[in-house]
This record gives structure tokens, C-alpha cells and sequence, in this order.
């Protein structure tokens, strides 16, 4: 009789233990899908800002068809893409085509100078901040859950209910934010 | 130290608890102290009993008075913990004359996208809201309370010097703060303890007044009437007091300096820019933190102290207890450090701003304006009544009406200047000015000044050094004037720097916060504003 109960009491044990675990991992789990999500929202602002911004960017630049179109055309596939890894390309090609339509506008001062030019640049960095600040916190979160499905015990658990690693959002080119400029 | 903010966010600090703990032990043994000196000295319970002995002092705390003074104690202490903590952020913000940054303003609209991009960083836990302090002094704040509402707070000052890599670091660092707790047990100890600090305030004012007018010519036979025992009340009211303000500082041993540090890690973990950070603390460091402004009391909610203390500067033990942030040199060291940088970089970038206060500090020439051959003000005329009045600049007048000028006596006219009424004298050009006002004309860009202010600008500049060695030292004039709204004799207006930076001499009343500028002294005042800012932006 008692190394019965002793046997049913270790097994309820670990019944529990594992019911533990595996909602611990369904947390973390939830938390980074939550956190991508919030990069969802940025990214989405982005994509609203740029018809505006090229929109601006035209009555301008008479002589840049070519960078205006590549930054469309990069907005759309962004948009169009579904899949994580479609989406981080997309993504990626975008930055890098903003990056170059900015750099083409430095020699357009009326463009520069423009009051709506002025305000959109401003939505822009605070957008692109934000989209990198959104990323840090999901590869935070992303980072916090690979730790946890592949380390012991855990990483029983997360092999029996196929938990799979989560993908850091990783930019291409990690063109570290300048240093600014000191200006008095 | 926890690396990400997620982690952060697990490993909050708590010591909220401890000072509750020992607000209720304040107040209990500060109960049982009144209740001890009461009964022996002011009732007489004798201590001898009928058998000839004597019981010791302590027995006249007997259970019963013990128990009826501690819950009393416990009682007051938990109401003190309640009002100061009911709708703490509000009050606090309201105290220091915040508003929300507004939306329709270019610069404000900057403010509140970092604010955003810092509510992003932590993971959108944290719906920060951005407030601004309309003030020309540099500094930077957070809140929080028990309900999960923050908010971050920088002073106009900043918003217009800094470039928006700077204000990033900045708010970075308040977010920090929020993120990880010890921005919730800052703000309510800050405000517990706030309200020692306050009467202890409200009592020096109040014994500072009867002072002044007690020195004063006027009220001469007053103070005889009241004779010596008015003094004598009032020296006990200082010593509690005293007592009081020593309290207040007590807040600040529940608050680890340490947290600046970890608060200042953590912006450049978001920002990775510790260069931006180092700039901006160099640059609020050296300027007006608003020492003096309301709020000053809370000094450990603000980036860097507005407090001047020797303690800031140093790292023993005392120092550490009672001084809420560290070094400024430390933590400008350990930035640099991580920009690979050095101080002298930082110098160097910041040559220009620092050049040109060297260069104002070669000979000070300790003047006033008046003393000046060429810019001197012309004594004031005016015809009242078919009669040439000449008061002289200064005289103190004996005001018979409200809304006159109370250097001619003549009535004030209503004028709208850069968007704001003010009240103008026709006789002599001066102007009284709302103190807040003061701020929105100062602000505004305005027109072309004229060589003539240019030059009164220029000198009014050079007496900066001589400022700087007691910047704050409000100056009392004798021939002080009467408040032409308020009207009150007993309370005249103070003379006063509008603030150490912009060293224009003025009167200030402190029942009303208006403001009196002689004949352009509010140009003098907008001219070098404008000038300083201009410099700092280009």
C-alpha cells in the first residue's frame, strides 16, 4: 500500500510539474507573439506615411522618377508580404530605399524647407524609432522565450508539444544609429 | 543588472514599504515625545509617589497613554500617507505649473513622439504621458503612482536646448526610471516627505516676512508694540522648523543613488547612444536646474539635482545617505567611457557655449544699469493732472490706488504686447508683466532690437560672472515697491534676477507672481534670450 502511494503521489507531482512548465512556455510564448504584433502596428504606420511623403517628394524632385517609384514599389510588396521571413526582406528593402530617397532630398533645398516635408520627416524618425525600439523588445521577448524552450527540463516539454524558436527580427545591414552631430 | 526590459520589469525594487514604516515611526515617537513633555512639564504629573519614592520619568508613559498615543500616531501618519498620495501625479504636476505637451506645436509635437517611442521600448506596458514645465530652467522628470499612471516631464528650457538625439537620452533615462519601479517609491516618498519640507518653507517665509518688515522703516513702531514675546514664539516655530526640514531630508536615505546610475544604463541600452546622454547631463548640469522653482523639494524625481549640494559631489557614507544622485563627474565618466570617449571630447564640443562664458567673465564690472554714462534711464515724468511728477527712480511711494504705476503714480493702460496684455506706464515705459507671461513673450520669436537695447543687453550680460558666485541670492531692496494689484504695504515686491541666467534685474510680487520691468528691461530681457538661443541652435 505505501510504495503505491508513494508512486501516485511522485506521478500527480509530476503531472503537475510538467502542467507548470508548459503554461509557463505558453506565456512567454503569448508575450513575444504580443510583442511582434506591436512591431505589426509601427510597421503599418510606415506604410501609411510613405504615399504622403513621395506624394510631397514629387513637386519637387522632377528628376528622381526612378528613387520615388523604387520607394512605392518597395511599400508595396512590404505590404503584400505575409510570411515572417517575406516580411523582414520586404522590410529591410524598404528601409534601405527610404534611406536613399532621404539622402537624394538633401539636394533639394526647397524640398528641405518645405513645412510638410518638415512634418513628415519628423513622423518618419519617430516611426523608424519606434519600429526599432518595438524590435528590441521582441527580441527581448523572442530571446527570453529560445532560452527558456532550450534549456533543461523545459526543453522535453517544448520537444513533445513542438514549441518552435521564435525568429529574431534581424536588419540586414546594421547601420548603427550616427552619433549626432554636435551643434551649438 | 538585468539586461533587457523585460527582465527589468521582473526584478523591480520595492522599498515603498520601509518608508511608510518609518513615517509611522516618526509620528509615534514624535506622539509619545509631545505626549511625555506635556504631562511633565505643562501639567505637572508628579513623579513622587506617597510612599516617598520617586518613579522614574518613564513610568508616566503608562499602557494606557501608550496605546491611546501610538494609535493616534498610526492614525495621523496613515491620513498624512493618504492625502499625500491621493492623485499624487496631479497635484504634483499642477504644483509645478505642467501641462500636456500640445499637438499643434512643431517642437511639443517632437516632445510627444519621444515620449511615444519610449512607451514602445517597454513593450507598450506603459502608456506614458508627456508634460511640460514652462520655465526657461533645464531639468527632467518622472512620475508614477500606485495605479500604473506615469508620466515624463521635461521643463521648456530643455525642450528649446537640446537637439532631439539629446532629448532622446533623455527621456530614455526617465523611462528607466518608470520601467523599473524605482520611479513609483521616487515619486511617493518625494511626495510624503514633501510636506515636511513645506512647512518647514511656510514657516521660513513667514518669519522671513515679519523680518523684513520688522527692518524696515515703516513698520518700525509695529514691532515695539508686538514686543518680545512674538520673537521668541517665532524662534521656537524655527527650531520645529529646523527639526521639520531635517526630516524632509530623511525621504531621501529611502532613495538609492544607485538608481541613476542603473537609470542611466538603461538609456543607452535603448538609445545606444551614450554620447547624446553625456551631452545632454553636461549641458543641464551647467546651466539653472531650477533651484527655487516649485518642486525643487522633490529633487530626487529630476535627472540631475536642482538642489546645489556639496554632497552631490562627493562619495562617503553621509553623502550616500543623504544625497539622492551621484556624482555628476562619475556618471558623465562612465558615458564616456562607453562612447569611447573623453571629457575632454566633451568639452571641446561643447567649446563654443563654454567660450562664451569665459569670455564674459574677464572684468566683471559690478554696475547696475543706471550707473552706466550714455544708458542711463531718464528719471521718469509725467503730467498728472496739470502736475509734473517726478518720483525718481526707486522712491518708494505710498500707493492710494490699484492699477498704478508705482513709480509715477500714474494709471496703467492696458496694452497687448507679443500676443500677452500687459499693463504699461505711459509716464515711464515700465511695464507689469503676468509671471507667466513673462515665459510666453520671452519665447516668442520677436522683432529686431534696436543698437541701443543690443548694448544694454551687452552689459546686462557681462554682470553674468558676478552672479554666478551666488546665484541665488535674491536681492532685497529697501527702496522695494508696492505691488500696483495687490496693493499689500506689508508684502512690497522683491527685487530680483528674473533668474541667474538672464540676470535683468526686476520686481517680483510673491503674492501675485506679477512681474515689474522698469523701461527695456523686458526688451533687454527678450534681446538676450534670444541671442542665447539663437547661438545655441545654429
Amino acid at each position: 500500500m505505501v510504495p503505491f502511494l508513494i508512486v501516485v503521489g511522485v506521478l500527480v507531482m509530476l503531472v503537475l510539474m510538467i502542467v507548470g512548465m508548459y503554461n509557463a512556455l505558453i506565456q512567454m510564448r503569448v508575450a513575444f507573439q504580443n510583442a511582434w504584433s506591436q512591431i505589426d502596428v509601427q510597421l503599418k504606420r510606415r506604410h501609411d506615411l510613405i504615399p504622403n511623403l513621395v506624394e510631397t517628394a514629387k513637386g519637387y524632385m522632377t528628376h528622381e522618377r526612378g528613387t520615388l517609384e523604387g520607394v512605392t514599389k518597395a511599400r508595396q510588396m512590404a505590404v503584400d508580404a505575409s510570411t515572417i521571413s517575406d516580411k523582414l526582406a520586404a522590410e529591410n528593402m524598404l528601409t534601405s530605399s527610404l534611406r536613399s530617397l532621404m539622402a537624394v532630398a538633401e539636394n533639394y533645398p526647397n524640398l528641405k524647407a518645405d513645412q510638410t516635408m518638415l512634418r513628415l520627416q519628423e513622423e518618419l524618425t519617430t516611426t523608424e524609432n519606434k519600429i526599432g525600439f518595438a524590435r528590441q523588445y521582441y527580441n527581448d521577448e523572442a530571446g527570453r522565450y529560445n532560452t527558456a524552450i532550450q534549456t533543461f527540463p523545459n526543453s522535453i516539454i517544448a520537444s513533445q508539444f513542438a514549441f518552435k524558436p521564435a525568429e529574431f527580427f534581424q536588419l540586414d545591414d546594421v547601420a548603427e544609429r550616427n552619433a549626432p552631430q554636435v551643434k551649438f | 543588472m538585468p539586461y533587457s526590459f523585460v527582465e527589468i520589469q521582473q526584478s523591480k525594487s520595492r522599498s515603498i514599504q520601509w518608508s511608510l514604516a518609518f513615517l509611522i515611526a516618526l509620528y509615534v515617537a514624535g506622539a509619545l515625545l509631545i505626549v511625555w513633555v506635556v504631562k511633565y512639564y505643562f501639567l505637572g504629573t508628579t513623579l513622587d509617589l506617597p510612599s516617598g519614592l520617586r518613579r522614574s520619568p518613564f513610568d508616566l508613559l503608562d499602557p494606557a497613554t501608550l496605546l491611546w498615543t501610538a494609535g493616534g500616531a498610526l492614525a495621523l501618519s496613515a491620513g498624512h500617507w493618504l492625502v499625500a498620495t491621493h492623485a499624487l501625479i496631479d497635484k504634483t504636476v499642477q504644483y509645478m505649473s505642467g501641462r500636456v505637451a500640445a499637438d499643434g506645436k512643431d517642437d511639443e509635437r517632437v516632445f510627444r513622439n519621444i515620449v511615444a517611442e519610449a512607451s514602445v521600448a517597454t513593450g507598450g506596458k506603459y502608456l506614458i504621458e508627456p508634460y511640460l514645465i514652462p520655465t526657461t530652467a533645464m531639468n527632467a522628470f518622472a512620475l508614477q503612482d500606485f495605479q500604473g499612471r506615469s508620466v515624463i516631464g521635461i521643463t521648456e528650457g530643455l525642450l528649446k536646448r537640446l537637439n532631439r538625439e539629446q532629448l532622446e537620452a533623455v527621456v530614455a533615462h526617465e523611462a528607466g526610471h518608470i520601467a523599473s519601479g524605482d520611479c513609483l517609491e521616487t515619486t511617493v516618498t518625494s511626495v510624503v516627505f514633501k510636506a515636511f519640507d513645506t512647512i518647514c518653507d511656510v514657516t521660513r517665509r513667514m518669519l522671513f516676512y515679519s523680518n523684513i518688515s520688522g527692518s524696515s522703516r515703516y513698520s518700525s513702531s509695529r514691532r515695539e508694540e508686538k514686543g518680545g514675546s512674538f520673537g521668541a514664539l517665532l524662534l521656537v516655530i524655527f527650531l520645529i522648523a529646523l527639526v521639520l526640514k531635517f526630516i524632509g531630508y530623511l525621504g531621501s536615505l529611502f532613495i538609492s543613488r544607485q538608481r541613476e546610475y542603473r537609470a542611466d544604463a538603461m538609456a543607452v541600452r535603448l538609445t545606444r547612444n551614450p554620447l547624446a546622454l553625456a551631452e545632454a547631463l553636461h549641458i543641464i548640469d551647467r546651466r539653472w536646474k531650477g533651484g527655487g522653482i516649485p518642486g525643487e523639494a522633490m529633487d530626487a524625481i529630476f535627472i540631475l539635482s536642482p538642489r546645489q549640494s556639496a554632497y552631490d559631489d562627493q562619495e562617503n557614507l553621509f553623502s550616500d545617505l543623504f544625497s539622492t544622485h551621484p556624482p555628476i563627474k562619475k556618471r558623465l565618466g562612465i558615458l564616456l567611457d562607453m562612447a569611447h570617449a573623453r571629457e575632454s571630447d566633451l568639452d571641446k564640443a561643447m567649446n563654443k557655449a563654454k567660450s562664451r562664458d569665459e569670455m564674459l567673465g574677464n572684468d566683471p564690472p559690478a554696475k547696475t544699469l543706471k550707473d552706466i554714462p550714455g544708458v542711463a534711464i531718464p528719471a521718469p515724468l509725467a503730467t498728472v493732472g496739470g502736475a509734473v511728477i517726478a518720483s525718481g527712480l526707486g522712491l518708494p511711494v505710498v500707493p492710494v490706488a490699484k492699477n498704478l504705476c508705482p513709480r509715477c503714480q500714474v494709471p496703467l493702460v492696458p496694452e497687448v504686447y507679443e500676443g500677452v496684455q500687459i499693463g504699461r506706464c505711459t509716464a515711464c515705459l515700465g511695464a507689469l508683466v503676468g509671471e507667466m507671461d513673462v515665459l510666453h513673450i520671452v519665447g516668442t520669436k520677436s522683432m529686431q532690437f534696436d543698437g541701443r537695447i543690443q548694448e544694454l543687453a551687452r552689459i546686462t550680460r557681462e554682470q553674468v560672472k558676478v552672479l554666478k558666485s551666488n546665484p541665488f541670492d535674491h536681492i532685497y531692496d529697501q527702496k522695494s515697491i508696492v505691488c500696483p494689484s495687490c496693493l499689500d504695504t506689508n508684502r512690497r515686491m522683491t527685487r530680483r534676477f528674473v533668474n541667474p541666467r538672464y540676470p535683468v534685474e526686476v520686481d517680483k510680487c510673491k503674492l501675485c507672481a506679477r512681474v515689474w520691468f522698469d523701461r527695456d528691461e523686458l526688451e533687454i530681457l527678450q534681446c538676450l534670450y534670444e541671442n542665447e538661443n539663437m547661438a545655441v541652435n545654429k
